[in-house]
């Protein structure tokens, strides 16, 4: 089932198509201005795998934005879920996004202060979900807003959250931010330091989690990494590499080397091809 | 006695203090002959009208699909508010007992005639919806929804009961 | 510039397969022969193995590419070839002929990185403009888009690279590695019928196989044993699951970026399923699918010799004490300025 957006229903704007749901803003019993977000199937996907995946992420959405509230995280209050319709209904916040904002910081300078508290406010926030066991999943600036009126920090989104006091999960849902910062706000300055001092003094736990954010972002880039077996043997130049090369090299030459027919010669194809092995045994 | 819009409907709410005959309403509702239907719920878990009016929209997204829980559409009404998955303790909880002295009614697309039934069949003092908030047995309601003073540092009690409301049945 | 167009001289051999191609600035490849190193079934291929099978067929490939492109070396500009990330072994064999050669015929030498070389080739051979890259092989899986002088990762997996996860798999069934295991378990999944859940990682923009590859490898066996289901449902399943989570987050990541169009690169690109998934994400949103088969998707040296040859016309070549390989290499390490220069000309 969808819902209808094509202005039969007055009460009824869209205001955004995601790339797994449509945002309306509408109004609740009769007087609430709301936020229905309505999950929709994806085409590209199995029919099983999709209902699937779009029923747990209603549901997870719902558990887990009421879950944070629990710990004493601010997100907007859920008025209503709808497993039929695919639809939750919650709280309109007044307010631009954390991006909107850093964004505009990147063109017109970064405004201390305003960066301050809202680094701060989104560490404290953070370390509360973490320590309370509950891991966002999707944490980019896109996901935090700052309510006008309270100049209040919150979260929102929490389709791929899910409960876990794994200190790996944990650093991945922190991994996820950094790698949304650099990507989007590098002109701000280094804004993940900022939000890991405030999450420092937020989450009791912060030091397995972050002892795992400094492993997990080595091992993460580059699975070959993990292979721990450091094979950088060339990056420098020894004498006896060097020796090999420009033995080669006269060897070649000797041979009467000369433009495109050199590589076709039996002799000096072998030569270079020992002459490598040597130097690859050497190293 | 003041008329609220849910979903395409309307729910009608009047708030009793004093009520000397909860024992009669209750053998009513037991025995099926409450005339008109009406639920009842215990006001002082009620800090605000916004969490009933929630409640009031679920349970008439339920009934259009045909998937009450509960045998009526106002139990389910007093089942929703609850937040609760038990039934029995739900109505129990947020319903009326011998004893209760302050009431809200509630009754969807009530007539004018109908209201001024229930108002008759209240014996009680009906009082404005505005008084609510001071009403309320706080801890009763801490308890009863498991809201922690964590939880009341960023939000309202209404808010924290329209969330369970909310999220009941994705738990 | 010069009367002759700029023409370069690539290597490739950063994983199993080893390429020589020669590429002229505009994008015309000249020649692109490539030799891959297969393991027999149920092995995977290991970096000293690779490394000899790659020392054997270099120079064969070096002429094979100077003959049917009808240049001789005075005619090429640069040398470029692969300096990561990938297999330490294999990477050296190509960065020594290179310095040999860069000696022997004094052209400079350009050092490429791999992903990005990747992503330029596929930008030529399509015309895909500005789009949102997903790279996936069997040593990485990114989503990566342009921004700010520099291809920019957005997601990634956080483990196993989606090609690992689809070889190993490959290992578990003893499927051939002929042309290639990806190959096999594509065609294996089209008889595939039935749906079998598997684990869905999805965090942010990053994925997770390695819980895919152990569940599937503690349970297929007993699965295929009892007849459950057949291998080729396992296929179809595995695919299904994979394939959604990377589109998924490359949607994510044009959501998140604001940009139309999608171009999909490395080996598993060719995987005819996931550009169909693929396609129809992108005309949902309005964009366009951008892919390439296996001539250019797999690697090669063409695309080394290109995205060095973008470079050496910028001004940039690497020089001798420099001409190293590494491991690691990140995306975003190189500054992309032949890029800078194409946006002012937009």
């Amino acid at each position: 089932m969808e819902i209808k957006a094509d202005g039969s229903d007055g009460s009824l704007v869209l205001i955004k198509q995601g790339a797994e749901a449509r945002v309306f803003e509408s109004t609740f019993v009769g007087s609430r201005r709301c936020i229905i977000k309505e999950r929709f199937s994806k085409k590209y996907r199995h029919p099983t795998l999709d209902s699937k995946l779009t029923l747990k992420r209603l549901n997870a959405e719902a558990r887990c934005m009421t879950k944070a509230r629990r710990l004493g995280v601010v997100t907007p209050v859920l008025y209503a879920v709808d497993t039929v319709m695919h639809t939750l209904t919650f709280e309109y916040v007044e307010g631009p996004s954390v991006k909107d904002i850093l964004l505009g910081f990147g063109l017109v300078g970064v405004d201390e202060e305003q960066m301050a508290d809202i680094t701060a406010q989104i560490g404290n926030a953070i370390g509360k979900l973490h320590d309370g066991g509950l891991v966002h999943g999707d944490l980019t600036t896109s996901n935090m807003l700052l309510r006008s009126s309270a100049n209040q920090l919150v979260l929102i989104d929490f389709g791929l959250s899910f409960t876990s006091t794994l200190p790996e999960d944990k650093a991945v849902d922190l991994y996820v931010l950094e790698r949304a910062l650099l990507s989007m706000h590098s002109s701000c300055g280094n804004v993940m330091d900022r939000i890991l001092a405030a999450y420092r003094k937020s989450s009791k736990q912060w030091s397995s989690t972050l002892n795992k954010l400094a492993e997990g972002a080595a091992d993460s880039s580059y699975i070959e990494a993990k292979r721990k077996k450091a094979h950088n043997g060339w990056l420098s130049f020894s004498s006896s590499a060097l020796y090999v090369e420009v033995g080669l090299v006269s060897m070649l030459s000797t041979a009467s080397m000369k433009t495109s027919d050199a590589m076709g010669q039996e002799k000096p194809k072998n030569l270079l091809i020992a002459k490598t092995n040597l130097y690859l045994l050497q190293s | 006695m003041k008329a609220f819009e849910v979903g395409g409907t309307t729910l009608c709410l009047a708030l009793f203090s004093d009520v000397t005959n909860s024992k009669e309403l209750l053998d009513l509702m037991q025995s099926a002959t409450l005339e008109p239907e009406v639920a009842f719920l215990n006001a002082s878990l009620i800090p605000d009208v916004f969490p009933v009016l929630a409640a009031a929209h679920k349970t008439l997204v339920a009934k259009s699909r045909g998937s009450l829980t509960t045998r009526t559409l106002h139990s389910e009404l007093v089942y929703n508010f609850s937040g609760s998955k038990h039934i029995s303790e739900s109505l129990k909880r947020c319903g009326i007992a011998d004893n209760t002295s302050y009431i809200l009614a509630a009754r969807f697309g009530a007539s004018a005639d109908e209201m001024v039934a229930i108002e008759k069949l209240i014996k009680g003092n009906e009082i404005d919806l505005k008084e609510l908030e001071q009403r309320i047995n706080q801890a009763q309601i801490q308890k009863h929804y498991k809201i922690s003073n964590l939880e009341l540092e960023i939000s309202s009690l209404a808010d924290a009961i329209t969330c369970r409301i909310a999220a009941r049945d994705a738990l | 510039m010069k009367d002759k167009k700029l023409i370069a001289l690539g290597f490739e051999g950063s994983a199993n397969k080893i390429g020589v191609g020669v590429v002229a600035i505009d994008g015309t490849i000249l020649s692109n022969p490539r030799h891959t190193y297969i393991t027999p079934p149920g092995q995977g291929f290991l970096p000293r193995e690779t490394a000899q099978h790659h020392h054997q067929h270099i120079l064969p490939l070096v002429k094979s590419a100077l003959d049917t492109a009808g240049v001789t070396p005075d005619e090429i500009d640069c040398l470029c070839y692969t300096k990561g990330p990938g297999m330490g072994a294999p990477l050296q064999v190509s960065a020594v002929v290179v310095r040999v050669l860069s000696q022997l015929w004094k052209k400079p030498i350009v050092g490429v990185n791999h992903c990005v070389a990747h992503i330029e080739m596929g930008r030529i051979v399509t015309g895909a403009v500005d789009p949102v890259v997903l790279y996936v092989s069997g040593g990485n899986t990114q989503v990566i888009a342009y921004s700010e002088g520099r291809y920019r990762i957005f997601g990634e997996t956080i483990d196993i690279a989606v090609g690992n996860c689809l070889d190993r798999f490959a290992r578990v069934l003893t499927l051939s590695n002929d042309p290639s295991p990806g190959y096999n378990i594509e065609q294996l999944a089209k008889k595939g019928e039935k749906f079998i859940e598997l684990p869905y990682v999805v965090k942010g923009m990053d994925v997770s196989f390695s819980g895919i590859l152990s569940f599937i490898e503690a349970t297929a066996e007993e699965k295929l044993k009892n007849n459950e289901c057949s291998p080729a449902d396992l296929c179809f399943s595995l695919q299904e699951t994979l394939f959604a989570m990377l589109v998924e987050i490359t949607e994510r990541a044009m959501a998140h970026c604001d940009k139309k169009d999608v171009l999909i690169v490395g080996g598993v690109g060719c995987n005819e399923r996931l550009q169909k998934m693929m396609q129809i994400m992108c005309s949902e949103r309005g964009g366009n699918l951008f892919a390439t088969d296996d001539r250019y998707c797999v690697d090669n040296g063409a695309m080394i010799a290109y995205t060095g040859l973008l470079e050496y016309a910028n001004g940039a070549s690497t020089p001798m004490e420099e001409s190293t390989f590494t491991q690691r290499f990140r995306t975003d390490e190189v500054l992309a300025t032949w890029r800078e220069k194409e946006s002012a000309i937009a």
